[in-house]
Order: structure tokens, then sequence, then C-alpha cells
């Protein structure tokens, strides 16, 4: 026990000895973990976009105004065995008509055409969600040729410009994932020759400390110890720093987020937030890591035991 | 105690630091190695502790064949011998106590037995009323003094000193022999490699010469031939 704890001990002397550069080194790992973090956060974004576009589009059928609610709800339940099809949710003819009022601004024409009518002039609908963008043309087309043709008033076809909207989203967040990778190794590159280098002066900075180590009989494990303990402080600090950016940023960001997404089912800031010491644990392992790897690399280049 | 048989160590370009060197130390002897700058002395030192390793033949510590020693044993052996050089090797930033504990918290003896030991020894080389100071402020002397204390906290049987009197005036370099001789009374086996005609002919020890990496003489009770 007390082997371990003066490893522990002497690896955070050489971390205290070396102060600035420990901190210059913790400051440019969380700079790179930061940045890094900050492209997975777009990536979740567009994720988050796009998932919430696709939940928005659906097939909306309208029926003819003598098409009861009753009907509409059969042709619902059989139209919920064809194949692709998710979800459907029967819009009665009031609600079709409420949501009309709803669409329409006090004083327009429309809804002054609609009062001098005195009845509801809308059918009941179905709205359908299929388990794939691909299937909305099928399942139209397959509605169109069924034996219900006749009773449909009008078929609503956003979803044909959505998927426009919808591949190009994707395409883009294909490159930005291929980017990630890049620059995930890039930052990782760089963050371990920065550790690489901090072990290496830190090793040159103890040199006769070391020597007389292995003089006086210190094991491998005993003289190496300590700047892996020195490494994990580096990755630790890393992590503690990158989080302690990202909480701020996400505050602040959070309602221009909010603003730009309303309607939608896009909550990055409240992801992030709810899974903070997620996002800590992964920082944290990521930069022990990247400094463990680092410091393996200068012990073996320079600490010869 | 140490075995050397037809040893043999070439460095780079075939540069010789021993050749065909064979002699035997037995336990309890204390043993002068002299001869001029370039002789072979500390390879000979060096290669008793494993800080280098032979080209060609044998070497037997203790009981242990060192010839090719693994890289994990070499601290085992290290802890068995107490090792003394001439620059003193002493941590500035700790003092005097904290120096001799050192070579017991690497090695990772129990807090307790720490405590208890230092002091021990550093009253076996006289300076436990400055257990407290650090190396600059105390002689060059009671410096190798404490390089010496921490050379025995192992209580090794084997003690090699490398020029230890080098950097000393002839006053401290007496007293740090004077230690060595205790420390030999003791039982412990002294290798004093050095190349102070002095100190070796007020020994009247076993001497060995060497030159250009063979030995010239081995007396049992020599003086400096060189």
């Amino acid at each position: 026990m007390s082997y371990l704890v003066r490893i522990f001990r002497y690896g955070i002397q050489s971390f205290w000895r070396n102060i600035w550069l420990s901190l210059i080194t913790i400051l440019i790992v969380a700079l790179n973990l930061f940045l890094t973090t900050s492209i997975f956060g777009l990536n979740l974004l567009g994720q988050q976009t796009l998932s919430a576009v696709k939940e928005k589009i659906s097939l909306s059928v309208y029926f003819t105004p003598t098409t009861t609610d009753d009907r509409a709800e059969v042709i619902g339940t059989d139209l919920r065995k064809l194949k692709d099809v998710k979800e459907i949710r029967v819009v009665t003819r009031q609600q079709h008509l409420e949501d009309f009022k709803a669409s329409k601004q006090s004083g327009d024409v429309a809804l002054q055409a609609l009062e001098e009518l005195g009845e509801n002039p809308f059918g009941p609908g179905l709205v359908i969600t299929a388990t794939s963008l691909d299937a909305y043309g099928d399942i139209a087309k397959e509605i169109a040729a069924g034996p219900y043709a006749s009773a449909i008033e009008e078929t609503g076809r956003d979803y044909e410009t959505n998927q426009e909207v919808i591949n190009k989203l994707s395409r883009y967040l294909k490159g930005v994932q291929t980017a990630t990778i890049w620059l995930t190794l890039l930052f990782a590159v760089i963050a371990i020759l920065m550790v690489f280098n901090a072990v290496r002066v830190a090793i040159y900075s103890q040199r006769e400390e070391i020597g007389i180590m292995k003089l006086v009989g210190a094991s491998d494990a005993f003289v190496r110890g300590p700047f892996f303990v020195t490494s994990l402080l580096y990755g630790i600090g890393a992590a503690v720093l990158t989080t302690a950016i990202i909480l701020p940023i996400i505050a602040v960001s959070q309602p221009a987020l909010d603003q730009f997404f309303v309607g939608y089912d896009v909550d990055v800031a409240g992801t992030v937030l709810s899974n903070i010491w997620i996002v800590f644990g992964v920082e944290a392992l990521a930069g022990s890591v990247l400094a463990i790897i680092s410091s393996m690399a200068a012990m073996g280049r320079y600490l010869r035991v | 105690m140490i075995s050397f048989e037809h040893v043999t160590k070439l460095y780079q370009h075939k540069n010789v630091g021993l050749e065909d060197v064979s002699l035997q130390i037995t336990a309890g002897e204390f043993v002068s190695i002299v001869g001029q700058s370039g002789s072979g002395k500390t390879t000979l030192a060096k290669l008793i502790i494993a800080e280098e390793r032979p080209s060609r033949g044998k070497i037997v510590v203790g009981g242990w064949d060192i010839t090719h020693i693994k890289h994990h044993e070499v601290p085992i052996l290290r802890r068995q011998i107490g090792v003394v050089f001439q620059d003193f090797k002493l941590l500035p930033r700790k003092t005097l106590a904290e120096n001799v504990a050192f070579a017991l918290e690497v090695a990772g003896e129990p807090a307790a037995r720490i405590h208890s030991i230092v002091p021990q020894v550093l009253k076996i080389v006289g300076l436990e009323a400055k257990q407290d100071r650090y190396p600059d402020q105390v002689s060059g002397g009671e410096q190798q003094r404490v390089v010496i204390a921490r050379a025995l906290v192992h209580r090794p049987k084997l003690l090699v000193a490398d020029e230890p009197t080098g950097n000393l005036d002839s006053i401290n370099a007496q007293e740090i022999i004077a230690l060595l001789q205790k420390i030999n009374e003791f039982g412990t086996t002294v290798v004093l490699v050095t190349h102070n005609r002095e100190v070796v002919n007020s020994l009247r020890r076993r001497v060995i010469t060497l030159d250009h990496g063979h030995i010239i003489a081995d007396q049992k009770s020599g003086k400096y031939l060189l």
C-alpha cells in the first residue's frame, strides 16, 4: 500500500515541480478535447435535427365531406395492415375544421366563407407515419390504387419535398462525420505530442533522481509509476477544464438553440446536461488514454530503466 | 562473494574495458582496485552492480550468477549491494535523513521500518545531529558519509565504493576510509576502487592493480604499484 502511495506522491510532486509545463499541457489537451467534443456536439445536433425532421414527416390523406369519422376509423384500421406503415392517426371532421381555423388568421377570407357556409365542409383524414422515408411513395400508391380511392379528396405530398431536404441533410452529416474522424485523429495526435513532450521534460528534469532511484534498487514500476500518475493528472485535469468550459457554453446557447428548433424535438443542451457525468467520464477517459499512450511512448524513448 | 571468470567487456568500436579478467573476492575481504584512468577500475565496479553486462566470461556475486541477469532482477541485486560514488549522488532538495530514507522508500519498505533504520545508520556514520540539514549545508566528507549511510540501509553484504575520496581533502578522505574499515569489521565485504596512493598504502589490505583492462598484480597485503 505504502508503495502505491509513494508512487502517487512522487507523481504529484513531479506535477508540481513542473507546474507551468503541467498547466500548459493541461490547457492544450483540454483545448483538443474541447474541439473534439464540439465537433461531436455538432454531429449530435445534426443527428437530432435529422431525427426530428424525420419524425415530422407523414403522409396525409383527406376524405370527401360525405365520409364519416367512423368510416375513416375503419379505413385507418385496414391501412394499418399495410407493410411499412408505422402509425396512423385519425383526424376527425371536427378536428380537421379546427386545424383549418387555427391555420388561418382572424378576418381571413376563407374563415368568413366558412362562417357563411354554416356547416363543416371538411371530411375526416388520416395522418400516416411510415417505418422509413422510402416507404411513403409506395404507401401513397397503394392507397390510390386501393378500394378507398373514390373516397379520397386530397393526398398531402409534403414528404416529397421533405425527403429532398432530408437527403441534403444526410449528405451534409456524412461529410461532418468524416471530418469528425479526421479532426479527432488530428487533435488526438496534437494532445499526444504535447503530453509526450511534457513527460520528456519531466524525465529530463528528474534525471538525477531517476539515476539515484536505479542505483539504490528501485524497480521499473517504481521509476515509471510517477510519470504515469503525472500523465493521468494531465488527462483528468484536461477533462475537468473541458467540462468546465462546455457547461457555461451550453447554458448560454440553450435559449438560442431552443428558439432555433422551436416545434422540433431537439434538445442538445438537455441531453448533455442530464448526462454530464457521462460526458465528464468520457472526457476523463479520453484524456487519460491519450496521456497514458504519450507517457508510455516518452518513457520508452527517454527513460532507460 | 565475488567471482570473475575470464571476463571481457568491450565497448563500442571494440574499445576494451576489461579483457580476460579472473578474480575471486571472498566474504569479509577489504579489496582495493587500483589503476590509472582508463585501466578498467570503474568498468569492474559497474559489472559488479550490473550497470554493465560482460561481453564474455562469467560473473557471480553472492552466489548469484549475474552474467545474464534479467532486467527486472537488477533492482533485487542492487538492494543487496551498497554503492558509493565519487560524486555523492545526493538529492539536493531532500534532507540528509530523507536522502537515506529514499533508498528504503523506493524499495517499498514500510514507513515504520524506515523511521527505525534511518537514525541508526546516520548514527553509525556520525551524522545523527545533522539529519535535518540539506546536502549543501554540510561538508563534502559529511555528504560522502550520508552516501555511505544510504548504502548501508539495506544491510548489504557487499559495499562497492568507486573513488569515494576523489572529491575530498586528505583528512576527510581518511575519515571515509576509516568508516569503510569499520563497516568491513562488522562483516561487510568492501571493494574500494581508487587511484589514491596514500589511501591504498595506509590500508595494508589486498590490492588488485589493473592496467589497460588487465590485472597486472594481485597482492594480499599490497601497496599502490603504479
